[in-house]
């Protein structure tokens, strides 16, 4: 009688890789449909766009490296798919979501051995070559409108610019010598529609972000130190100069913050692995962002910041190992080099 | 009466909620298994030391006899658990993964059930401990809750050290486990006597007992119980929330006290003694009511098992008997998993004893506990960090271990992993994190072993040299010593002679008749040479076929390599010596044969023979000397090949066959000296009472040598076949077998002493 050798344990909770990233997936149609009704179909072409050619990129990979394609099914280049698309205005050209998704896929994770091996985030590596690469076609955001009764989304996509607008932090940088007051109250910089249509979404990602919490897909901590950051340090350089410093309010209603603090500096690959490496890795971030915001020559700085922590996490991974049961501190830095 | 104290305030770091599944076992009444009709007892049930046999084949024997004892610290008497006949006393498989086979005693049933009970300590309160522990002892008792150490050396230990609160571990956290559960709901009194044992014994301060929330009615019954035992003011029960592992004795050490135990340490450094609940009802019985331990409670679940419960099954039974008074399905079956299902492991068949240590078997269908899917790569989503108990880092702990960086490893503390699972049962990407750990744990035991190893092998090999070193010196002053001895008796000698050819003439005749014999002695010892380059020659031939042996093994560590070098190296020079000694024989021979001077002759001739008798000492010596260290070094080459391969054994047998023919060869040397020993009596009558009894006793010294060179060959022999017997040589093998071998060395130095002694005369 021959039985099963297997080693322990025999159980095992139901949760695994692919189903994790269907639910950051589910998590993040609020988002989406809030962009949709803002911003009109482009979106979704952008995400089509992104999607497949991240699959594809995916799959054209595992064909070089004879890997079964069923590592699609883990649902990851899926995810990264959908990160990079909703990161990209929606009246940009075809080929930029093309290119960004290859670019993430290729360059981003599979270069660096795939899944989990990835040490920066593929989403934000893409994103940070185009806005380096083509920083106009990816900062123009087409002005927030009623969609679905409006038809002007067709005309950005055949490619007429006559319908941008702003977002608040490039028009926020383009004030120039104007004082806050007058900014809100000028008409040319930045419409309240364009402001009411980044809150709405940025409330959509919070509230696929708090299903991810809920569904325990990420814990609160990160996301939250990261806005308390932005939060926080944003208001200490705003309280210096308060008529020509970014608001703190703005900082996180600027759609990239939210959206960031649940999807992107969660992304467990690259960050920082124990708890309070993330903590820190979100602190980090926020600090990065302001200081780009306030500082930098971008307007909005999230991808850059978020590449420099990953390149910090192996380090934080170092020093922030927990105190393990039974040893009175916990051991810092590398492992003593006589010991090998 | 202390009240029940619920503790939901303490937490160890994560934790996880398996689904449960005991009520299948535990909704149950205990059932008794019908006594079987044979059982096998290992004798090496417990970790550490096997026992060693009392009974032989043939022999009848009662319930509850003592088949083996032992008297070391490590080891555990195992008893008789039916009445019958010995049948076999070999190697059975033991229920372990590796399917390991060690020596065990096979008793078939025959007649009636007879017990064999010990005397009652009924007054045990007054009982000194000593004799409770000699009682705990002979009972065969060991930890049934898993870890299955013996409980004396336990006890004994925290007897010395003393001890501030004893903890009770009923937790019982791994799912799908009820054997204790059931063990309290049945026999609370047994478990609340055991309690008082150890309370009389240790004198703790506190008395702890953790029970999961999830057993109602064991609590129950225990509050029961509890008024009118005479421990309502000592024993504090505390009653956790289920969360596994809290049965983790680390885990409850912190959930009771809040203490952690040291890393490395024990929580005896805490002053805390852990027992688990089984092993405390088995105490009592041992020690109150004179029964050994042979029989436990076993949980029997799973779905592909007609009949989940817990049963009393006696020691020895076959798992497959078990299975069956179960009602195993058998097409249903997958898996045979002895213990839980978070740190049980499978069996690879089901033709193994019950043992002390078995507590569950663990039927599942693949619909109850899927089958892992394929392993996918780590996303590093840390909730294996959130869910260890040990709060490590199981993720890096893994991309170590994967790496093979065994080093980051252990500084991210791998040994502080008690392999409770947590982290692999939460991991969504499937990765059996346990088995990376054990492995690399495996990994690093083994380089800290092999560095151990050779740095012995060359502490050993400096001793060696050193030892041979000296002797050389002390050889030489005796040598020198000799000489000028000899020099100053020939200088007497002669000038008696001188004065005798004066006096007596007739003198001359008894030396002229000496002088075949002196020449007859040269001869002989020319062929001792002979033989001795010949043996030398062999060892030589030895030592280079074991390096060609060597460098054609494919996994010798460059350790062995040199050492056997070195081996090859010395027997090089021991031929060139022979070489040298048998050209410088022959050189001398021919003039000495020549020579007629009859003056010189009898005077060196006489001082000659005990020399000559002398070298054929050292010859024999030498040839088996060399036997028991080749004997020896292989040995060692053995120890140092943790896995040595059957052609290495082979190899050791086939050179332990070629000492033996040395020695065979050094015996008919020494008769061949007896036998030319008897004429030297006659042949020098010039010297008539030393020259007799200085060859009788030189054969004698020869033969004291001899055997015990021999003694030392059997037992290197022997601790080879135990070497040989276990497939994995534990640790305590390999000490026993030092032991043997240092043993023989003295031996072998007692027999030089001899020599020398013999040389001086
Ligand atoms: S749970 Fe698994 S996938 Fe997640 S970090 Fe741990 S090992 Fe990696
Ligand atoms: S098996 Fe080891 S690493 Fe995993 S959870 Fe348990 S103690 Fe932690």
């Amino acid at each position: 009688m021959a039985w099963i050798q297997l080693s322990s344990p025999h159980s095992h909770n139901r949760v695994t890789t692919d189903q994790v990233m269907r639910q950051v997936v589910i998590a993040t149609l609020p988002g989406i449909a809030t962009l949709t009704w803002f911003f009109g179909p482009g979106i979704l072409v952008n995400l089509i766009l992104t999607i497949s050619s991240c699959l594809l990129a995916e799959a054209l990979v595992l064909k070089l490296r004879n890997r079964p394609l069923t590592v699609l099914k883990d649902n990851s280049a899926l995810v990264t798919g959908i990160l990079i698309g909703c990161c990209l205005p929606a009246s940009t050209p075809w080929w930029i979501p093309v290119l960004g998704g290859s670019f993430a896929l290729l360059v981003g994770k599979q270069l660096f051995g795939g899944l989990g091996q990835n040490p920066f985030n593929p989403a934000m590596a893409a994103y940070a070559f185009l806005l380096i690469s083509f920083p106009v076609q990816i900062s123009i955001w087409p002005a927030p409108a009623t969609p679905l009764s409006d038809t002007s989304w067709l005309n950005s996509l055949a490619g007429s610019d006559a319908l941008t607008g702003a977002t608040a932090l490039d028009a926020w940088r383009n004030k120039g010598l104007l004082m806050a007051e007058e900014f809100w109250q000028a008409d040319g910089y930045l419409s309240s529609q364009m402001v009411t249509a980044w809150a709405s979404v940025a409330s959509a990602w919070l509230v696929g972000g708090l299903y991810l919490i809920w569904q325990r897909i990420i814990n609160w901590q990160l996301p939250l130190t990261f806005l308390a950051t932005l939060f926080i340090a944003g208001s200490f350089v705003w309280g210096f100069n308060p008529s020509h410093q970014i608001p703190p309010w703005l900082h996180l209603a600027a759609s990239s913050a939210v959206f960031a603090a649940f999807f992107i500096l969660t992304d467990p690959v690259s960050g920082a692995t124990s708890l309070k490496g993330k903590v820190f890795f979100a602190i980090g971030c926020g600090l990065l962002v302001i200081s780009i915001r306030t500082w930098g020559s971008y307007p909005d700085g999230v991808a850059f910041s978020v590449l420099l922590m990953n390149f910090a996490a192996p380090a934080l991974d170092y020093y922030t190992r927990p105190r393990v049961y039974g040893q009175k501190q916990a051991r810092k830095g590398l492992a003593s080099k006589e010991k090998s | 009466m202390l009240d029940t104290l619920r503790l939901t305030n303490r937490r160890f770091h994560g934790g996880i909620h398996p689904p449960e599944n005991k009520l299948q076992s535990s909704l149950e009444p205990l059932r008794e298994l019908p006594l079987p009709n044979e059982v096998v007892l290992p004798l090496g049930q417990h970790q550490g030391q096997l026992a060693k046999p009392l009974v032989e084949i043939g022999e009848k024997v009662k319930t509850g006899q003592l088949l083996a004892s032992t008297t070391v610290a490590t080891g555990a008497c195992v008893h008789a658990s039916i009445t019958g006949r010995i049948t076999a006393i070999e190697d059975r498989p033991l229920p372990q993964v590796s399917g390991l086979s060690l020596p065990a005693i096979v008793i078939q049933r025959e007649g009636e059930e007879e017990s064999f009970t010990y005397p009652r300590y009924d007054n045990w309160q007054e009982t000194p401990n000593e004799q409770l522990l000699e009682r705990i002892q002979t009972s065969g008792l060991v930890g049934l809750g898993g870890a299955v150490f013996p409980t004396r050396t336990k006890l004994a230990g925290a007897l010395e050290k003393g001890i501030e609160t004893l903890i009770i571990n009923a937790a019982e956290c791994e799912p799908y486990i009820t054997a204790d559960d059931c063990l309290m709901q049945t026999r609370p009194a047994a478990l609340l006597e055991g309690i008082g044992l150890l309370i009389k014994l240790l004198q703790p301060r506190e008395v702890l007992l953790g029970i999961e929330d999830n057993k109602p009615q064991a609590l129950e019954s225990l509050q029961k119980a509890l008024p009118g035992s005479g421990l309502e003011e000592q024993l504090q029960i505390c009653v956790l929330p289920t969360l596994y592992p809290s049965g983790g004795e680390k885990q409850l050490i912190q959930l009771l006290t809040g203490k952690e135990v040291p890393s490395g340490g024990l929580p005896l450094d805490l002053g805390i003694l852990c027992h688990n609940v089984g092993t405390l009802a088995a105490l009592a019985d041992a020690v109150i009511r004179g029964r050994p331990l042979i029989e436990r409670i076993v949980t029997i679940t799973g779905q592909a098992v007609s009949q989940p419960g817990n049963y009393l099954v006696r020691l020895g039974t076959a798992i497959e008997t078990l299975l069956q008074a179960a009602g195993w399905n058998q097409d249903k079956h997958q898996r045979l998993i002895l213990g839980g299902p978070m740190m049980g492991f499978t069996l690879p068949s089901a033709q193994v004893p019950v043992t002390k240590a078995a507590n569950c078997l663990l039927l599942p269908t693949e619909e109850e506990l899927p089958l892992p899917g394929p392993e996918q790569p780590c996303i590093r989503c840390g909730r294996c960090e959130e869910a260890c108990p040990a709060q490590l880092l199981p993720q890096q702990l893994y991309f170590y271990a994967a790496h093979q960086v065994f080093d980051q490893a252990e500084e991210h503390q791998l040994f502080d992993c008690i392999e409770c699972g947590a982290c692999a049962w939460v991991c969504p990407s499937e990765i059996p994190l346990v088995q990376y750990y054990r492995y690399a744990k495996g990994e690093v035991r083994q380089l800290r072993a092999d560095a151990e190893k050779a740095e012995q092998a060359r502490l050993r090999f400096e001793a060696r040299q050193e030892r041979f070193e000296r002797e050389q010196a002390e050889k030489e002053a005796k040598r020198q010593a000799r000489a000028q001895a000899a020099a100053k008796l020939a200088a007497a000698q002669k000038a008696k002679q001188e004065a005798k050819t004066q006096q007596e003439p007739q003198t001359q005749s008894e030396q002229a008749s000496s002088e075949p014999d002196v020449q007859a002695a040269l001869t002989k010892k020319l062929k001792q040479l002979k033989t001795a380059k010949a043996a030398s020659s062999v060892a030589v031939k030895k030592a280079e076929k074991g390096l060609a042996n060597l460098k054609a093994a494919a996994d010798t560590t460059p350790e062995q390599l040199s050492e056997q070098e070195a081996k090859l190296a010395k027997a090089k020079e021991q031929l060139q010596k022979a070489e040298q000694q048998l050209a410088e024989a022959e050189a001398g021979n021919t003039p000495a044969a020549a020579q007629p001077a009859p003056e010189v002759k009898p005077s060196t001739g006489n001082p000659e023979d005990p020399a000559k008798k002398l070298k054929q000492l050292k010859t024999a010596k030498a040839a088996t000397a060399v036997a028991v260290k080749k004997a020896q070094k292989t040995l060692d080459n053995l120890k140092a090949a943790a896995d040595s391969t059957p052609e290495q054994i082979a190899e050791q047998e086939d050179k332990l066959a070629k000492a033996q023919q040395q020695l065979q060869k050094t015996e008919q040397q020494l008769a061949e000296a007896e036998a030319s020993g008897q004429p030297a009596p006659t042949a020098a009558p010039g010297q008539p009472t030393a020259t007799p009894e200085d060859p009788a006793k030189k054969l004698k010294q020869l033969k004291t040598a001899k055997a015990a060179t021999a003694v030392a060959v059997k037992k290197a022999e022997k601790a080879l076949s135990n070497l040989q017997a276990a497939k994995d040589a534990t640790p305590e093998q390999i000490a026993e077998q030092e032991e043997k071998l240092a043993k023989a060395r003295e031996q072998l130095t007692r027999a030089e002493t001899r020599l020398a002694q013999a040389e001086e005369e």
